[in-house]
């Protein structure tokens, strides 16, 4: 995601769909849009199955203005259906609702955790039962009622799978996560937008990578951060798997990945800073060579006395 | 042909950009959460937030297009 995709991929993706060559896709698509501007230059609106529709406008900034089909808009935003908007009654809960939100985001969680004493020692003292009732209190006391609509749409057995997977990640995790746990489904659904598109999918991976952003927060390639999610998949979505299974497939890839880049990274500066000494060396020797030569030049051809050469 | 709108589709439901030399690109934006006020009434709603399409044409095409 956030990618941006040129036309060769495109191309590329679509003949191992359509099962042609990717040149012929190329030009097939390039044929279809040369197509959809001279319709429009004719004054046409051009629509596209399943697609969209392409219109005239007369703003000469945006001449073009493309509305997609409904299938696609409910399709891209199927994450957030499950939301609604929320009349808010007065402007002074909008502060509550807004800053908690950011609150949300930021691990340490205690302001807006529970201002209760009880809920949270409730979770200190028996991180694997949770229940909706506390959770759902949490919400109501640190947010306006009107916000608690959210939880209150979210699938209930969420929970309960999250009362599992969370405690085994505990020992290692280094961010404290039972002060986590109320916060993250809202910070999942609301705030991170790289997790939402997944939520349709099993809940654990999104779980699961909230919880390798939290555990591994080196910036790894994005390729070994992608084969780690596909392993840590499988033995998280088994919910009665022991600890140990994940410990080391979460680490696995680390130790393999940083060495092979830092041996990389050394040796090409190993021969860079030998090749920049050759280079100067060489230069230092050239440019006395040439000083040499000059100062003779000038000593056999500006003094006139004493040389019996010229 | 449902294949193109199928893998154009793939990629905007991805939040990836799509790009095509002489059209346009094809740019999905995800707006947060956010509060909106209708003028009129005074009224204020919270948004959940959303995922759009926002198409700009290639310079090729608005040239075109004004002259």
């Amino acid at each position: 995601m956030n990618n941006k995709i040129p036309l060769r991929t495109l191309a590329e993706s679509m003949a191992e769909k359509a099962g042609v060559s990717p040149a012929e896709a190329q030009g097939f698509i390039k044929a279809v849009f040369q197509q959809v501007i001279e319709a429009l230059y004719a004054g046409d609106e051009v629509e596209l199955d399943s697609f969209g529709k392409f219109t005239t406008v007369s703003n000469l900034s945006d001449p073009i203005c493309f509305t997609p089909c409904d299938e696609l808009v409910d399709e891209m935003n199927a994450p957030f259906a499950l939301f609604s908007p929320i009349e808010i009654q007065d402007a002074d809960s909008i502060d509550s609702i807004m800053s908690v939100e950011h609150d949300v985001v930021q691990p340490e969680v205690e302001e807006t955790a529970a201002p209760d004493d009880e809920d949270t020692a409730a979770y200190e003292d028996t991180p694997t039962s949770f229940e909706t009732g506390p959770i759902v209190e949490v919400y109501t006391e640190s947010r306006d009622a009107e916000v608690e609509n959210y939880e209150i749409e979210m699938p209930q057995s969420d929970f309960a799978e999250k009362a599992e997977d969370e405690p085994r990640e505990e020992p290692k995790a280094e961010v404290t996560l039972p002060d986590d746990l109320p916060e993250l489904p809202e910070s999942v659904i609301i705030e991170d937008a790289e997790d939402v598109p997944e939520l349709p999918e099993a809940l654990t991976e999104v779980e699961t990578t909230e919880a390798e952003k939290e555990v591994m927060p080196e910036p790894t390639v994005s390729e070994p951060m992608a084969e780690e999610e596909e392993q840590i998949v499988t033995p998280v979505s088994q919910v009665s798997e022991p600890m140990p299974a994940v410990a080391p497939t979460i680490d696995y890839t680390e130790p393999t990945v940083i060495p092979e880049s830092e041996e990389q990274r050394t040796d090409y500066y190993v021969q860079r800073s030998s090749r920049f000494g050759l280079g100067f060396v060489l230069g230092l020797i050239v440019g006395l060579l040439i000083g040499a030569i000059a100062l003779a030049c000038y000593a056999i051809y500006f003094v006139n006395t004493g040389l019996s050469l010229f | 042909m449902e294949s193109m709108t199928e893998t154009i589709k793939d990629y905007v439901k991805d939040l990836d950009e799509v790009a095509i030399p002489g059209f346009g690109t094809f740019a999905p934006v995800k707006y947060d959460e956010q509060v909106s006020v209708d003028s009129e009434s005074g009224e204020m709603k919270l948004l959940p937030p959303s995922v759009v399409v926002e198409f700009k044409p290639s310079v090729v095409v608005r040239k075109k297009f004004i002259g």
